[in-house]
């Protein structure tokens, strides 16, 4: 796989978990602004990245959740469970398609019937024909006291329209028109619509209608507000959503065409030579004989009043054939309505570019329709997001080739300055003179609030100096720490053989001193590399808060999760454990332990339960509590189901304690639930839970009160790669055991072992302890044997289950080595952790002592 | 107060406010015929527009600020041919 692609996926995962935690914050608290900058920045920052990567179907489906945001953003939806759901949905399809990408390096699979769904299921949260960055733009609905178009266009002097008309048409100027139905008691809120309706940006006029017929004048009230205002601007809609914020639910906001302007007025009177005029000029269009269309129109001016209809009329004509000559549509109707002295109708549709951009001598591109601005927009926007990533190159150019196409497709003239500009940019690795060339030549400088987020974020990434490090090397370098400390262990048995065998005590005593220093070096050295890998519990909590979400809404129950301690660092190796062993604890906690609200409220217990996942340091180990305030496990049920399930006798059942009873859960194979569920009760995981902690070094507990709440603790060590290790001796063998799971050791004479009920056991400060011979747990068949003063080398060990002694045939020495995992078939089996590289380079056997017994 | 009222015929000057708009509503109801100028007028409230559009008078002289005079033309003009 490419660095490229490589990157994105990283980044992709990280862009998908900020957007998850993004909107579960939203949903609890949808004001939170901080938040939702975030979510739109990411989702904005995933949808340009798979754009550039090429995965359309990524992109459609960020483009779609980018909509709901965008109309969340601007006030015309708010942010509900429902649009959170949607929204979380669309992201695990986004992940799915990650996912695929990062096993194949390709999306191999169709994904277009799920794309097509999410994209449906997010449209219907949408404003009707809403668009991206855009207002809601609705179908003129013609309701009875809503006036005509043109009758509110006619209320702008008709030379002002012409010269409006052709600067839209000429730039593809957006124009709006503006309904504002002010509220009944506007007045009594210091409300004036008149006075707001005035200041709009860009206002070209309008007009004022009541929209109930007033009342008589003797009955009326006056600090009633009965009137709509409808005005006509050319303001951006990033302007008007401004400016009409906090009126925002009382206006209505459409787009026009420049073609509304087309209104001709006067009055009207026919004229014999009207029907010559009309056919000559149908003639004229239909050859393309624009000049003589234009000395006609001319000529009938002439002979026509200036205060008529018609000539209204032919100076719009005029306008037309002057200003889009090509349109013969568009002349055409108007030749048609003049036909017939009726209003010409012109189809509602978008601006489009009529006319070549005007070049001045400085080179400006002064005429843009509304897609090529939008299209150079973006390009400015992504030229300004420095992102210092391997592929900006790569980015840089792609935003050339889109920009230049811009230019051929505007018939711009001066390429070559363009061309100048982009090589100056390329070299220098920066796209300072490319912005500076079209900041010189365009008006696309204008930032989107999310811009001014998104650099402050560049900021923040800057100060922090994080480095994204593939993991692999991370390994690699772990690797040779280890081979480096198993180097230098070799450096006293030199010494040994310098001072035995050369009879070199000076030599002997330089290699100690060497040792020394080498040690001190590899120590930190391997502190260092180890604090790497080193990440926080974080990473292992930050998916709990939406599986605790979605899990408790299929239930029907309320939970709230808390976590702390989530700074805590651990290996990552103890993190990627502990993944699957977390997620069954706390589904066990949703499913088995959390009531119902119901039930909790009948309990005088709060309707919502809580889950409070805790992580804290306890010596060299890492504790992780999953208390939750639910029911509690009964330990007589517990019993019962378990001599039911046939794993304990009538007489274990009457015999075991709160404790032991509540500890038959992690039997493999115990379950209290009469049905499984889609979330758990196949009595498989709880005995998982425990067998992967203890792989790991580590311990689970649990504690309970019925009617109060269970707490499972994981007890676990910070750091699975170097391990201190006892090495032992047995049958001329060695042998290591973790101190970890070591309490101490002792040396005993064989007459204080006992023999209860044919096993060996001892006492040591009043405890029995049973005793178990290595040799026997390892298969060896002869017996361990005991030092020259008859003492036996005994480990007492910590298990589940208590202290036991295993009996060895003496010990040696305590060593920090990286202990490596067997593999192949090697790993099936029981009884090893691993091996290890001693000093003399013979290898060790490290022992897991849980799985001996 | 925005509105000077002599005789049968009230001067529109500078703003007109809110509480403008019942005495004119009052003043209105007791004239039979009713003359407004708005030459020196730069800003009518909605109030105040309102009861205009739904009384009946006659305009001696409309805005000076061409603007305003398009908006307060357009919508006492439009009342009229309704009526």
């Amino acid at each position: 796989m490419n660095n490229l692609l490589s990157l994105f996926i990283s980044e992709s995962r990280d862009l998908l978990q900020q957007i998850g935690e993004s909107l579960l914050t939203l949903e609890k608290q949808p004001g939170d602004t901080a938040a939702f900058n975030t979510l739109f920045r990411s989702v904005h920052t995933l949808k340009g990245n798979s754009g550039l990567l090429e995965f359309p179907e990524m992109t459609r489906i960020l483009h779609k959740s980018e909509d709901l945001l965008v109309a969340v953003r601007d006030g015309k939806r708010s942010f509900t469970h429902n649009i959170a759901d949607v929204l979380l949905d669309a992201m695990d399809f986004v992940g799915s398609l990650i996912d695929e990408i990062a096993a194949n390096e390709k999306l191999i699979n169709s994904h277009e019937k799920s794309l097509l769904e999410h994209i449906k299921n997010i449209q219907s949260f949408l404003p009707d024909n809403e668009a991206a960055g855009g207002s809601a733009v609705h179908a003129s609905t013609q309701e009875e006291h809503s006036p005509s178009l043109s009758s509110i266009i006619v209320n702008i002097p008709e030379n002002e329209r012409q010269k409006l008309f052709l600067t839209a048409v000429q730039e593809g100027q957006q124009l709006s028109l503006i309904i504002y139905s002010p509220e009944e008691d506007c007045f009594f809120k210091n409300v004036d619509p008149f006075y707001q309706i005035l200041h709009i940006p860009h206002n070209l006029g309008g007009t004022i209608i009541p929209r109930q017929p007033f009342p008589p004048f003797s009955d009326y009230d006056c600090y009633q507000c009965i009137l709509d205002f409808y005005c006509i601007t050319s303001a951006s809609k990033e302007e008007l959503s401004v400016y009409l914020q906090s009126i925002k639910h009382q206006v209505r906001i459409e787009s026009i065409s420049p073609y509304a302007f087309i209104v001709p007025q006067g009055e009207i009177e026919n004229s014999p030579v009207h029907e010559d005029f009309c056919r000559n000029g149908f003639s004229f269009l239909a050859k393309n004989d624009m000049d003589s269309l234009r000395t006609s129109i001319g000529n009938r001016m002439n002979e026509t009043s200036p205060s008529l209809w018609i000539h209204s009329a032919l100076r719009w004509l005029l306008l037309l054939v002057d200003t889009v000559p090509q349109n013969k549509e568009v002349i055409k109707r108007m030749l048609e309505a003049m036909h017939l002295f009726e209003q010409p109708q012109f189809p509602f549709a978008e601006v489009k570019q009529e006319s070549r951009p005007v070049k001045t001598d400085s080179g400006e591109i002064n005429s843009l329709s509304s897609h090529v601005r939008k299209l150079l927009g973006t390009q400015v926007e992504i030229l300004n997001n420095t992102l210092k990533s391997p592929w900006e190159e790569g980015r840089t150019r792609a935003c050339i080739t889109t920009i230049r196409r811009c230019l051929e497709f505007i018939k711009y003239q001066d390429l070559k300055g363009f061309d100048a500009a982009a090589e100056e940019t390329l070299a220098a690795h920066t796209n300072a003179a490319l912005l500076s060339w079209l900041e010189k030549r365009t008006k696309l400088f204008t930032k989107a609030p999310v811009d001014e987020n998104r650099v402050s974020l560049q900021n923040i990434d800057t100060t922090l100096q994080v480095l994204r490090v593939d993991h692999n090397k991370i390994e690699r370098l772990m690797d040779l720490v280890g081979e480096v400390v198993v180097a230098k262990n070799s450096l006293p048995y030199l010494a040994q053989k310098a001072a035995l065998l050369c009879e070199s005590r000076e030599l002997s005593n330089e290699i100690k001193t060497l040792y020394n220093s080498i040690n001190r070096i590899a120590g930190k050295l391997q502190g260092a590399v180890m604090q790497i890998r080193m990440v926080p519990l974080k990473v292992a909590f930050q998916r709990f808060p939406r599986l605790v979400r979605d899990l408790s809404r299929d239930l029907n129950k309320k939970i709230e999760l808390k976590m702390e301690g989530e700074e805590i660092e651990v290996d990552k190796s103890v993190i990627e454990a502990l993944g699957e062993p977390l997620i069954h604890l706390v589904r066990n906690s949703i499913d088995h332990g959390i009531e119902l609200p119901e039930h909790r409220a009948k309990q005088k217990k709060p309707q919502t339960g809580s889950i409070n996942l805790r992580g804290f340091h306890e010596g060299n180990n890492v504790v992780i509590e999953i208390v939750d305030d639910g029911t509690g496990i009964d330990p007589e049920v517990i019993k019962q189901k378990a001599f039911k399930q046939n794993i304990i006798t009538r007489e274990e059942m009457e015999s075991l304690n709160e404790e032991e009873s509540i500890n038959l859960i992690f039997h493999s194979g115990f379950t209290t639930n009469e049905t499984t569920s889609e979330l758990s009760g196949r009595g498989v995981g709880m005995d998982a839970v425990k067998h992967q902690v203890e792989k790991i070094g580590g311990q689970v507990k649990i504690s309970s009160s019925v009617g109060k709440g269970t707490c499972v603790r994981l007890l676990i060590p910070i750091s699975m790669v170097i391990t201190n290790v006892m090495i032992v001796e047995t049958h001329n063998q060695l042998f290591g055991i973790p101190l970890d799971s070591m309490v101490e050791t002792v040396r005993v004479k064989a007459e204080r072992f006992k023999q209860i009920k044919n096993h060996t056991t001892m006492v040591i400060r009043n405890q029995v302890i049973s005793l178990f011979y290595l040799n026997d747990l390892l298969n060896i068949k002869t017996p361990n044997i005991p030092n020259d003063d008859g003492e036996y080398a005994v480990c007492l060990v910590r298990m589940a289950s208590g202290i036991v002694g295993i009996v060895t045939d003496g010990f040696r020495n305590v060593v920090d080595i990286p202990v490596r995992p067997l593999e192949g078939k090697l790993a099936l089996i029981p009884g090893y952790s691993g091996t290890a590289i001693l000093g003399d380079g013979s290898v060790l056997l490290v022992l897991n002592v849980q799985e001996l017994f | 107060m925005g509105i000077d009222y002599k005789k049968n015929r009230a001067y529109f000057k500078d703003t007109v406010t809110l509480d403008d708009a019942e005495p004119l509503l009052n003043w209105l109801q007791k004239q039979k015929k009713a003359e407004i100028s708005f030459f020196k007028v730069s800003h009518i409230h909605t109030a105040v527009l309102q009861v205009l559009m739904a009384g009946e008078f006659v305009v001696t002289a409309w805005p000076k600020d061409k603007i305003l005079q398009s908006w307060v033309k357009g919508a006492l003009e439009r009342m009229q041919e309704q009526q």
